[in-house]
C-alpha cells in the first residue's frame, strides 16, 4: 500500500451539512417538546436516526479513503492529535461532575452546618441541618434508600474489569496476527458491555420502583444519576464503537502496523472502565 | 476509612490513571511500527492494577476498614 507524502484533501462532501441538519433536528425537537408540543419527540428521533446514518456514511468514507492508501503519515498523526483533544474534553466532562459531587459533600455541606465563610447559611436558614451523606439537602422531605455498593454495582465492576481483560486479549491477538483471538476477544468485550448496560438499567428500575431513589431525591439523587447515567451512555457508545471495529476486523481491515482505530476504541473502553472504578469508589462506596 | 487503608488505595487509583494516560501518550507517538507494543503493555498493566484495586476494596470491606454509606 502506497503512503503519499502530501496531505490528502477530499472532494466536496455532503456530510458536514447533514451533521448540522441532524443536530438541529435533535435540538429543535427538544425545544418543541420542552414547550409542550409532543410531535417534537418524533423530530428528536428522526434527528438521531439521521445522525446515526451520518456517522455510518462519514466514517465509511474515511475508512474507504484509508484502505485505498490515500492517507499519509501526517494524516495518521492528525487523527491521533484529534483523539487527544476529544479525550481531553471527555475528561473535563467527567471531572466537572465528580467535582460537583466533591464540592457538595465538602464545601456546601460545611456551610450548611455552620463552618466556613458562609456559615450564616446554617445560623439564619438551615439551623436543623446535620452533615451526613447521602443527604438530599435541607428542605427536601421525601425519604429514599441510598444505592448500596454490594450486589449489582460490585458485580458490574467485575463485568467491566473482565471486559478490560478481554479487550486486552483482542489487542494482543491483533499484535501477534492471531485473528481468532482478536475477534473472540472483541465479541466477549461487547457482550460484557451489553450485560453491564442491561444490569444498570435494571438497577435504575429498582431504584425508581423500590428505593424511591429518583432524580428528585435532592443532591444525592441528582449526582447519582448524572454520574452513573452519563457513564452508562459512554459504555453504550463504546460498545457501538467496538461493534464497528469488530465488523472491520472481520473484513480484515487491520494489520499489526496499521490499526489506529482499534487502539483508539480499545483505549476508550479502558477509559470507561477507569471512570467506573471512580464511580464505584466515590458514588457507591464512600 | 482508616488512613492506613485509604493511602494505598488512593495511590493505586492514581497509578491506574497515570498508566492510562501513559498509554494515551504512547498511542499518540507510536504509529506504523509493528514492533512497538507499548500501548498494549500499558493497557495490560492498567487492567492488572484495576483488578488489584478491586481486590483491595473487597478486602477492606470484609475486614471492616470500609463502611459503605448504603448499608
Amino acid at each position: 500500500m502506497s503512503h503519499p507524502q502530501t496531505y490528502y484533501v477530499p472532494g466536496p462532501s455532503p456530510w458536514p451539512i447533514v451533521a448540522v441538519m441532524a443536530v438541529f433536528a435533535i435540538l429543535f425537537g427538544g425545544a418543541l417538546l420542552a414547550n409542550g408540543f409532543f410531535p417534537g419527540l418524533m423530530i428528536i428521533i428522526l434527528g438521531f436516526a439521521l445522525f446515526a446514518y451520518l456517522l455510518f456514511a462519514w466514517f465509511g468514507d474515511v475508512v474507504r479513503e484509508n484502505m485505498a492508501g490515500l492517507y499519509s503519515e501526517t494524516v495518521d498523526s492528525v487523527f491521533r492529535q484529534g483523539m487527544i483533544w476529544f479525550i481531553a474534553s471527555e475528561l473535563m466532562f467527567f471531572v466537572s461532575f465528580f467535582g460537583a459531587l466533591f464540592y457538595l459533600r465538602t464545601v456546601s455541606a460545611d456551610w450548611l452546618v455552620g463552618k466556613g465563610y458562609l456559615a450564616g447559611t446554617h445560623e439564619l436558614l438551615y439551623n436543623q441541618f446535620t452533615s451526613t451523606w447521602p443527604a438530599t439537602g435541607p428542605g427536601v422531605k421525601e425519604q429514599y434508600t441510598p444505592m448500596r455498593a454490594w450486589g449489582v454495582p460490585a458485580f458490574n465492576t467485575v463485568i467491566l474489569l473482565t471486559s478490560g481483560a478481554t479487550i486486552t486479549w483482542a489487542h494482543w491477538g491483533l499484535k501477534s496476527e492471531n485473528r481468532g483471538l482478536l475477534i473472540r476477544g472483541l465479541i466477549a468485550t461487547i457482550a460484557l458491555g451489553l450485560i453491564f448496560v442491561i444490569l444498570q438499567t435494571l438497577e435504575y428500575q429498582e431504584a425508581y420502583q423500590h428505593l424511591n431513589l429518583t432524580l428528585k431525591s435532592g443532591v444525592y439523587g441528582s449526582t447519582f444519576y448524572i454520574l452513573t447515567g452519563f457513564h452508562g451512555l459512554h459504555v453504550t457508545v463504546g460498545a457501538i464503537m467496538l461493534a464497528s471495529i469488530l465488523g472491520r476486523c472481520m473484513k480484515g481491515h487491520f494489520t499489526p502496523e496499521n490499526h489506529f482505530a482499534f487502539e483508539a476504541v480499545a483505549w476508550y473502553w479502558h477509559f470507561v472502565d477507569v471512570v467506573w472504578l471512580g464511580l464505584f469508589v466515590f458514588v457507591y462506596m464512600l | 476509612m482508616g488512613v492506613t487503608f485509604k493511602l494505598p488505595a488512593l495511590f493505586l487509583a492514581g497509578l491506574i490513571v497515570f498508566v492510562l494516560a501513559e498509554a494515551l501518550y504512547f498511542l499518540s507517538k507510536d504509529h506504523g511500527d509493528r514492533d512497538k507494543t507499548r500501548v498494549a503493555r500499558a493497557l495490560s498493566l492498567r487492567v492488572s492494577l484495576a483488578l488489584v484495586l478491586f481486590l483491595v476494596l473487597i478486602a477492606g470491606a470484609m475486614f471492616g476498614f470500609i463502611k459503605p454509606h448504603g448499608i
